[in-house]
């Protein structure tokens, strides 16, 4: 069974942010002063953003932090359910 | 950074936005140095005349591409954001209007050892010759036609994944 990772779901909800946008990691990764290695870590999953950068990246992206855990609960919602379902048919 | 880079990197963003407003052949020192906020006097201090200024500009595009090499993104990602970067370039995308030959020029010097630079640093990427010749091709002829995202994007998977 896969493991609903927090920081998976954050990373994809941004860089699909950022794509709808087509911005590019290093326009992004500037105006939140973060490094682009460091933003694409993030987006990718492999990073935990602390609160501030997450708070950075979400302002650079023109998105509210609440908009964008929202979106991220919903995924995880979504995911859980699906689990839950296969738990039960078990 | 230093006040002395600061302004460099201020001059050359101005020489950047002055090409895409206007083009490379009208740009001049006078509206380089307006354009920058600096004075014409600071200007020549960093740079004698216009090709010394737009030299600097095409090393400082270059180097852009080594800070994607070297900040260990995954080579599909690094791909893919180079060839957004140079398919949305307002400046490439004057000078494709206003200076094409000059363009041309610029992708066909093969002598420069800009370009010596450029393929090592995509070997170091994409650890294979001929990948690394195909991507390099493949982001030049973006200077000349550019990409839509889904085409960079679907384009860099194929480089970064293909069995060569």
């Amino acid at each position: 069974m896969t493991v609903v990772l927090l920081r998976e779901h954050i990373g994809q909800s941004l860089r699909s942010a950022r794509t709808s946008q087509n911005r590019t990691l290093r326009d992004v990764a500037r105006e939140a002063r973060v490094s682009l290695g460091y933003l694409s870590e993030v987006e990718r999953g492999q990073k935990e953003a602390s609160s501030e950068l997450l708070n950075a990246i979400c302002q650079a992206l023109g998105l509210s932090l609440s908009s964008v855990i929202t979106d991220v609960a919903r995924e995880i919602i979504s995911c859980e359910a699906v689990k839950l379902v296969v738990v039960d048919a078990a | 950074m230093t006040s002395y880079r600061r302004t460099r990197s201020a001059i050359l963003e101005g020489t950047k936005s002055l090409i895409a407003s206007i083009g490379l052949q009208r740009t001049n020192m006078i509206d380089i140095a307006d354009t920058s906020q600096v004075s014409r006097a600071t200007l020549y201090n960093h740079f004698r005349d216009k090709s010394s200024v737009l030299r600097a500009l095409l090393e400082s595009e270059v180097d852009r591409i080594f800070q994607l090499i070297d900040s260990d993104i995954p080579p599909m990602d690094a791909l893919l954001e180079m060839s957004r970067e140079i398919s949305s370039d307002a400046a490439l995308e004057m000078m494709r209007r206003t200076d094409p030959a000059i363009l041309a020029q610029m992708l066909t010097r093969v002598e420069d050892p800009l370009w010596q630079q450029i393929n090592e640093g995509f070997i170091r990427l994409l650890r294979d010759q001929n990948r690394s010749e195909i991507a390099r091709l493949w982001l030049v002829g973006q200077v000349m036609q550019p990409l839509g995202v889904d085409q960079s994007r679907e384009q860099a998977r194929a480089i970064a994944s293909t069995n060569l």
